[in-house]
């Protein structure tokens, strides 16, 4: 109730007196560039873990990115998978076996060499069931993964990772997988320091005895103050980082990071997803430093494919025709998100995205006759199910008076706890169920590998034999522009069916002062600080020529 | 009065004990886990991290056991362990057991209402305090190196210094989501 109360005072007063403050300058609030090579980064919460294998989350993912380099590091650009420790790497004639090459002058902070042995003792920890990796999913692409992780197999050596040599990795997959390189940025594919966990075991992760490989290292941490990394000279690509020091500051209220941003007192905003509360969006839009672009992940409802009346596929498509998406996102929303109607986000990189479906009621009254419910007549009731929270609320509630305006047909909505949510989710007691996916990597296999087989994330429990066969051809196949267009039938064929109705894509809402420089704006949200600095001789004047 | 404040301070050992079990089933019996969030985790790996934080065990388990030492047909010492009073029987045999009969057994270890007075997670030793020999056991907030002892002694410095002045005592809680 406090905090109720506490969230809407601080609304209230953001809204009467922040808001009013946002109007005058280009840039929101005051812009001197720091002179200490310091950076500081509001970091949403208290990170959970610094270790790769014990945690999934955003905060975390923030701060690891820049303490172990892994296989391969994200463009800052593009988020697609540039050389790291893996200076080079080829796979097979079907992509069932990759080969890295390490670079031989990489070594750990204390000093030992990183060899291919690093990344075979890693990847068979996160897999072993005992260390409860949350990630551990990611490495059910390498062969065996999935079944040492469920305990159908227990010896790890017979996972498929193996060091040639002590500068050469060799992965096995678990079935041909063209798509594995762009896995390799995340961390769950880090190598994790054997050295240092063995000899302090769980306190491995304290300052004083970590052991990192990143181009900065953990200097300091305070559990709900502060994090903080420095440039570390040892590092094989020290001299392109031009930061000294990195805090991270755990700011779960967004007011407050706005207010601390406005202040100069935090130089970034960190992603993931909306880090600006939505009352400012408006006011701060037209600011320069204020940035807004689409993330590699889809709102979306599920349809249950099983249960009439959406068992009939023209019915699905009348329903998705008849929601007008754009005036969800620019009237509704207002967060800078995107219209969603192809299942596949934008900026994927060479994808020949197919043609989806567009907004046409009157097409959508069509479809619903022709499906045998003639102006909505003899339509049974459906539900909507969402997990509790006021804007899936307001959302279901549009899309519900959308539907009975334009098709006359009777929808009720349903409400439930989280925790229950998930079990009516997965066990398909729904008509329709609001639904999120966010890429963790950047490829649209990740948003159609959901519906390759009726499994547990496959919520509409919608199968197709041409579309899962599309997805096994494209992902044994070596070129990489044939498998993308193999990788668009299959989602043309998804969009034919409409087993899911696509709302919006997610947006990254974010604020950054003008001098911090090199961070790109992403569609997966991934910064390096490496390629980051701060530009000491930046004015306003140099910003606005800019 | 000093033997009221003393009084009053006896009290408070029951009481606690009283909230933690009270605490201990309404948290056991409400539907999820503390790993649920946003992002859905797999039936497998939910079941790894259950297993890692005990909370794969039964929330109740009464079993009294006995044990001795025997020669194997080898002629090697053995030491067997046998439960003699099993009144609820657990899916498997990593379980709470009320009372323990006798001590020489590496698979049995002895729980009561999870890790409140002894707690095995750490695999460290077979026998290690519970909550009433100060072990909180490992957070499943911050799943690395620190336990929850670690964070409410890290906390509590701060927390005693703003609870005693008087402007403030609502900030930065050692206690916060521990």
């Amino acid at each position: 109730m406090t905090r109720h109360f506490a969230a809407l005072a601080a609304a209230v007063a953001a809204a009467l007196g922040l808001q009013a403050c946002v109007t005058a300058g280009a840039y929101f609030g005051a812009t001197t560039p720091p002179t200490d090579k310091t950076l500081i980064v509001a970091n949403q919460s208290e990170p959970r873990s610094l270790d790769p294998h014990k945690t999934a989350g955003v905060p975390e993912a923030n701060v690891m990115l820049n303490l172990y380099d892994c296989l391969t590091t994200y463009d800052p650009q593009t988020a697609e998978p540039i050389p790291c420790i893996a200076t080079s790497w080829e796979h097979n004639a079907d992509a069932s076996v990759w080969t890295f090459h390490l670079r031989p002058e990489a070594t750990w902070t204390d000093g030992n060499p990183l060899t291919a042995e690093d990344f075979v003792y890693s990847w068979r920890r996160i897999i072993d069931p005992a260390t409860a990796s949350p990630y551990a999913n990611l490495l059910y692409y390498v062969k065996n993964g999935e079944a040492l992780n469920d305990g159908t197999a227990e010896d790890l050596a017979t996972l498929g990772v193996r060091a040639v040599d002590a500068h050469t990795l060799e992965v096995t997959m678990e079935r041909p997988t063209a798509f594995f390189v762009s896995m390799t940025p995340h961390y769950a594919f880090t190598a994790v320091p054997r050295q240092a966990i063995e000899a302090h075991g769980d306190r491995w992760l304290a300052p004083e005895n970590h052991v990192s490989r990143g181009p900065f290292r953990l200097v300091k941490r305070t559990p709900y103050d502060r994090i903080v990394i420095e440039k570390w000279d040892g590092h094989w690509d020290a001299a392109r980082v031009q930061l000294e020091r990195v805090i991270f500051l755990p700011i779960e209220d967004q007011n407050t990071a706005v207010s601390l941003y406005k202040a100069n007192e935090v130089h970034v905003l960190a992603g993931g997803g909306q880090s600006v509360p939505t009352a400012f969006v408006k006011a701060l839009r037209p600011k320069l430093d204020f940035h807004v672009e689409p993330e590699y992940g889809v709102y979306y409802y599920s349809l249950n494919v099983n249960r009439p009346p959406l068992d009939n596929k023209l019915v699905r498509r009348a329903l998705a025709m008849s929601i007008d998406k754009k005036a969800i996102c620019e009237k509704f929303l207002g967060g800078g998100q995107v219209p969603a109607w192809n299942w596949i986000p934008p900026k994927t990189p060479n994808y020949p995205y197919p043609t989806p479906l567009q907004y046409n009621p009157e097409e959508a009254r069509r479809l619903l006759a022709e499906a045998g419910y003639p102006g909505g007549q003899g339509f049974p009731k459906i539900e909507i199910f969402f997990n509790t929270l006021e804007s899936h609320r307001q959302l279901a509630e549009l899309i519900q008076n959308t539907w009975r305006r334009e098709l006359n047909i009777p929808v009720e909505l349903n409400n439930q706890e989280w925790q229950v949510y998930q079990r009516t989710r997965e066990t398909r007691q729904f008509d329709i169920a609001r639904d999120g996916w966010i890429a963790d990597y950047l490829d649209p296999n990740t948003f159609l590998d959901l519906f390759q087989a009726v499994t547990l994330n496959n919520h509409p429990g919608w199968a197709n034999a041409k579309y899962s066969k599309l997805l096994d051809r494209a992902n044994s196949d070596p070129d990489p522009l044939r498998r993308l267009s193999l990788l668009a039938e299959a989602e043309a064929i998804l969009l034919d069916e409409m087993p899911v109705i696509p709302l919006y894509y997610y947006a990254s809402v974010k604020l950054r002062k003008p001098f911090v420089e090199g961070w790109g704006d992403n569609p997966l949200d991934q910064n390096p600080l490496k390629f980051v600095s701060i530009n000491e001789a930046w004015t306003p004047e140099a910003g606005q020529a800019h | 009065m000093l033997s009221f404040i003393v009084k009053r301070l006896l009290q408070v050992i029951p009481l606690l004990l009283v909230i933690m079990t009270l605490t201990f089933f309404v948290m056991r019996l409400a539907p999820g886990n503390p790993f649920a969030s946003e992002r859905q985790l797999s039936a497998v790996i939910q079941q790894n991290l259950n297993r890692r934080f005990g909370l794969d065990r039964p929330i109740f388990y009464l079993s009294v056991q006995e044990s001795w030492t025997q020669f194997d047909p080898d002629g090697n010492v053995e030491y067997v362990n046998r439960s003699i009073f099993r009144p609820f029987d657990p899916p498997e045999t990593r379980s709470f057991a009320l009372v323990r009969w006798n001590g020489f057994d590496n698979q049995y270890n002895s729980y009561f209402f999870g890790r409140y007075v002894a707690d095995d997670t750490t695999k460290a030793r077979n026998w290690e305090w519970g909550v009433i020999g100060g072990n909180f056991g490992p957070s499943t907030r911050f799943t690395d190196a620190r336990n929850v002892t670690d964070i409410i002694l890290a906390g509590l410095p701060l927390s005693l210094n703003l609870e005693s002045s008087p402007t403030s005592s609502r900030f930065a809680s050692g206690f916060r989501s521990a």
